[in-house]
């Protein structure tokens, strides 16, 4: 309690003698609450939900790519076809395996790439940097030099026949591309999630591992029941933002497709988002890219919102 | 207990080194690639064979105006991350530490808003702008960026933990509930405030899809919108790509590793205890 | 106040007032043309993507573009890359900033043409004083669907076959080859250890010339399971099949130009453009360049560029005017010097002077003709190329008779 008294001794008293109306309006929840969403709601009504309902519209239209004024309605037509596209599944099912896999060993990889470097050590603010490197590094250019790594006959493949890989080239084999994408994930992610924790980390008050330490807790016990418990809030932050980042992951299947058709090789690499672009942008079906993006919001949604519940993040 | 303690230790430090060297690899690799030809891509070259031309065709071609680019890419950075520190801790705050009626909407619209691929509204932004006459301004390039779903939903996180007790004493010493929020929490908050900042910064910094549609002219460019316009028509130069890639990626290092410091164990979390 | 009260409030408004100035100060998005209306003169934008020495080029062109027009004023509007221009069109033509005309290669255009994108110039032409004479038939034939002209041909080249000359002599190889079959025999000696035979890109450009090659072609997607396209494929597959040839990806490149480039393959399909590559990624290469091999009959794939008028366009007859200044003699002649071959006649044996390597390929200008892909040209070749990526790397067992009908039955 010594800092916040610290803190509270500098709180200056002189202003209390404002108007009362104004004095309780600051402090109704009410009032407040939505006094500090209110910018962010007008932003966001502004430059999202207009230009979204504009997109969800198209979702029901038939729209000439030349002439986006010019479309027609045609109900629910655009969700029939892509519910019968196999090609949708199988996108979808991508996408989901993607985040299963990536998911959980980049949360886990960032959490320990953070307690370590949160330790005192000789050249800790180099280590932090190097593990923060990969997620400030453009994404085609990570790819680019994994896919100069991960080619026939390099020592990162021959490494991976140790673990019953065969030594081939990982982005051109339909068994191997999605782990590919997915490693490539998991590499640029763990930056992203380590910084998280480890500011989370910052936020753990100390006297409870002063507590820990005078029961006599060891350093896994301390870690187990104090540490992990104190992260949960910023566990269930930094497993539904990879969740949402690992379905819109689009640039690095760009970058591996590069010369072929997105997806590549043979639609092993393709995702939801890849699915979107194919059929929104390149093959100008403005409404039926909509349509599958509407589609994969919900199942986005239902997935966090059971995250929510699993990992008990309270209200 | 003392060679237990040193095994420990050592054992710490070569995790940490080896996990370093795997993630400092493909930068390495991009810095290496930087510095030799098109001749000894995708081979090991020996020194001899190194040149700064790739970083050098950069600052001589009239076609690249670099310093333009950089000091365009740090007013779209700062004005972004200005908007990012005041709009979503706010907002994080509301959704965390406050009671009222629609605050689960508001909440399920930042989740929601997250799952959107921006390329999905890209072409409606695209054309409302024009509509209003921002293209190719820095109004196009911020405004609609000054909030993010995704930062207001890590305030939020990181507010939950602070203990209510701590706001209820705040105001038994006469603040308000906004006087609260400015003068204790988010002052403590420095952390998560800094975190979001380098966040911020390397999003914005390294965001290359919405300023090259919402400003595609060469004197609008950002850093990586123009370095990235070496590209040519049939091929890639993958040097010179690479050495754009260095040039745009050191300001973020820099920026980081001056940052980085203020995660000191034990010190920024004085403040908020239970 | 408090030191954080007074800042944020500082924060707040230096950021409304950086704003609002910003978007005050710079009203570059709205359309020139807008701004000149009392005057005479018209404003033409072109949309360009390419390299910084085509925009030099593009830009003197329109440095000079007034001693030939003096009432035209020609900007030239740089996209990072086709993607993103593509990516922003859509935008752009709601809102009325397109650009009026754009460059464009013939690969990808009859899509456009058929979605109604360009502007047929054929009423335009006599007004605006083109003389379409000045351009080999054969490229503005390419320009032509439905007998109308929707391009102002800029260049137009055969596609070429490239072999490593020192690998060749050194597999004690005598004549190149001038047929699928002879190829087939060469990529047989000239495979050792690392070193393939033939690179075969699986992309739609590079497979269009081995079925052009056997007299097939994908007839607008009319003729997508012909039996010459299958006798095509069957040559490509047989080739995979022998161990002779390797996709760039099986190796880890990106395309075919890097196998060559980095001598893993001795053959390669290719095309004007990788001769600036391989000076670059390989300047101690030899390599000598033929015209497609035969299958059946001589056969090839013809690049075409040319200028566009956009359907939006505010003044198509000045757009016209503009695309066609961008043929004269001195910019096709820099263009030349870069290695495009002009579509203007009189400029084409110059072409084959100033590039002696590609004088094999002269003949094919002849018989060389346009993809004539499917309306539905970037669906098709994505179809075309995953199936095939699916049978090469990914191993399934269907026939290229089974392949093509299979994708002959989603172009109907």
């Amino acid at each position: 309690m010594a800092a916040y008294e610290n803190r509270n001794a500098m709180i200056d008293h002189s202003r209390s003698n404002r108007p009362s109306w104004l004095r309780s309006l600051a402090d109704s929840d009410v009032a407040v609450g939505w006094l500090f969403t209110l910018p962010f709601l007008v932003l966001w009504v502004w430059w999202f939900l207009y230009p979204f309902a504009q997109s969800f519209l198209r979702s029901f239209q038939d729209v000439s790519f030349t002439a986006l004024n010019d479309a027609t309605f045609i109900g629910l037509q655009n969700y029939i076809q892509i519910l019968n596209d196999p090609e949708f599944y199988q996108a979808v099912l991508h996408s989901l395996q993607l985040v299963v896999i990536a998911v959980p060993v980049q949360t886990l990889l960032g959490l320990l790439m953070a307690v370590l470097v949160n330790q005192k050590m000789k050249g800790q603010g180099i280590f932090r940097t190097v593990f923060f490197i990969p997620y400030i590094t453009s994404q085609i250019a990570v790819t680019t030099v994994f896919m100069m790594l991960f080619k026939k006959g390099t020592f990162v493949t021959k490494f991976f026949t140790l673990f019953g890989f065969e030594d081939v080239t990982w982005f051109a084999d339909t068994r191997y591309a999605l782990l590919f994408v997915s490693i490539l994930f998991i590499f640029q992610q763990c930056g992203f999630s380590m910084i998280v924790y480890l500011s989370g980390l910052q936020e753990i008050p100390r006297d409870l591992y002063e507590a820990g330490q005078m029961d006599g807790a060891s350093k896994w016990a301390q870690f187990r029941y104090i540490t992990l418990p104190s992260l949960k809030p910023v566990t269930f932050f930094v497993v539904s933002v990879a969740t949402l980042l690992g379905f819109q992951i689009y640039d690095q299947i760009a970058a591996i497709s590069r010369y072929g058709a997105l997806g590549s090789p043979a639609g092993a690499t393709s995702t939801v988002v890849t699915y979107f672009y194919q059929h929104g942008i390149r093959y100008m079906n403005i409404g039926y890219g909509s349509a599958a993006v509407v589609l994969f919001f919900f199942i986005i949604m239902f997935i966090t919102f059971l995250q929510k519940k699993w990992l008990g993040d309270k209200e | 207990m003392q060679a237990n303690k040193r095994f420990t230790q050592l054992l710490h430090y070569i995790v940490v080194l080896l996990l370093a060297l795997v993630f400092f690899l493909p930068f390495a690799y991009t810095l290496y690639t930087s510095f030799v030809t098109m001749q000894d891509v995708n081979k090991l070259a020996g020194m001899p064979h190194w040149t700064i031309d790739n970083y050098k065709l950069f600052f001589t071609n009239d076609a690249y105006n670099v310093p333009k680019w950089f000091l365009n890419t740090v007013i779209m950075t700062g004005l972004v991350i200005i908007g990012s520190l005041i709009i979503n801790p706010m907002a994080g705050f509301a959704l965390a530490k406050l009671e009222f009626a629609g605050k689960r909407l508001i909440f399920w619209i930042v989740v929601a808003t997250m799952m959107v691929p921006y390329q999905m509204i890209l072409i409606p932004v695209y054309v409302n702008m024009a509509q209003i006459g921002w293209l190719n301004t820095f109004a196009a390039l911020t405004v609609p960026f000054l909030y993010q779903c995704l930062y207001i939903f890590m305030m939020r996180q990181f507010f939950i933990s602070v203990p209510n007790e701590f706001i209820e004493a705040a105001r038994l010493d006469g603040l308000t509930k906004m006087g609260s929020f400015w003068r204790i929490v988010y002052p403590l908050a420095k952390s998560p405030l800094i975190t979001m900042s380098i966040l911020a910064f390397a999003g914005t910094w390294n965001s290359y899809l919405i300023p090259s549609t919402l400003a595609n002219n060469p004197d609008q460019y950002v850093l990586v919108v123009g370095l990235n316009s070496v590209k040519d028509m049939f091929f890639e130069n993958t040097p010179l790509i690479m050495a754009g890639v260095v040039l745009s990626t050191l300001p973020i290092l820099i920026f980081f590793f001056l940052f980085q410091k203020q995660y000191v164990e034990g010190i920024s979390s004085s403040g908020i205890k239970g | 106040m408090s030191k954080m009260k007074r800042l944020t409030v500082f924060m707040l408004v230096s950021l409304l007032l950086l704003v609002t100035a910003c978007g005050k100060d710079n009203g570059g998005g709205i359309p020139a043309a807008d701004k000149d209306e009392s005057q005479e003169k018209a404003t033409v934008t072109m949309g360009f993507w390419g390299t910084a020495q085509d925009l030099k080029i593009y830009q003197d062109a329109a440095a000079s573009i007034s001693d030939q027009y003096p009432n035209l004023e020609l900007k030239i509007k740089q996209y990072p890359s086709s993607e993103q221009f593509w990516n922003v069109l859509p935008g752009e033509i709601a809102a009325g900033v397109a650009p009026d005309f754009i460059k464009i290669s013939n690969e990808g255009a009859y899509e456009y043409i058929n979605k109604g994108l360009f502007t047929s110039l054929d009423e335009l032409i006599a007004p605006s004083d083109v003389d379409m004479n000045r351009f080999a038939a054969s490229s503005a034939d390419i320009w032509k669907v439905d007998d109308k002209l929707y391009g102002i041909p800029n260049l137009t080249m055969p596609s070429m076959f490239f072999i490593n000359a020192d690998m060749w002599k050194e597999a004690g190889l005598g004549e190149y080859p001038q047929t699928w079959d002879e190829v087939e025999a060469a990529a047989k000696k000239l495979t050792k250890d690392d070193v393939y035979g033939i690179t075969i890109n699986i992309d739609a450009y590079h497979i269009t010339n081995y079925v052009k090659s056997y007299g097939g072609g994908w007839g607008n997607g009319k003729t997508i399971n012909s039996a010459e396209n299958v006798q095509a494929l069957q040559k490509i597959f047989d080739m995979y099949k022998e161990g002779v040839a390797v996709t760039p990806k099986a190796l880890g490149y990106g395309w075919d130009g890097e196998v060559f480039a980095n001598g893993k393959a001795a053959m390669t399909t290719g095309g004007y453009w990788y001769k600036g590559y391989l000076k670059d990624a390989n300047p101690n290469l030899n390599y000598v360049a033929l015209p497609v091999p035969k299958g059946t009959v001589n056969g090839g794939t013809m690049i075409s560029d040319a200028y566009v008028v956009l359907k939006d366009a505010k003044n198509k007859e000045a757009a016209l005017k503009a695309a066609y200044y961008l043929t004269n003699d001195k910019t096709q002649t820099e263009f030349l010097k870069l290695g495009f071959n002009s579509a203007v006649t009189s400029l084409s044996a110059k072409y084959f002077e100033e590039n002696p390597e590609f004088k094999a390929v002269e003949k094919a200008l002849d018989y060389s003709t346009d993809f004539a892909y499917p309306a539905e040209t970037k669906k098709f070749i994505d179809e075309l190329v995953k199936q095939l990526e699916a049978a090469i790397l990914g191993g399934t067992s269907q026939s290229p008779q089974q392949l093509l009908d299979g994708i002959q039955q989603q172009f109907q």
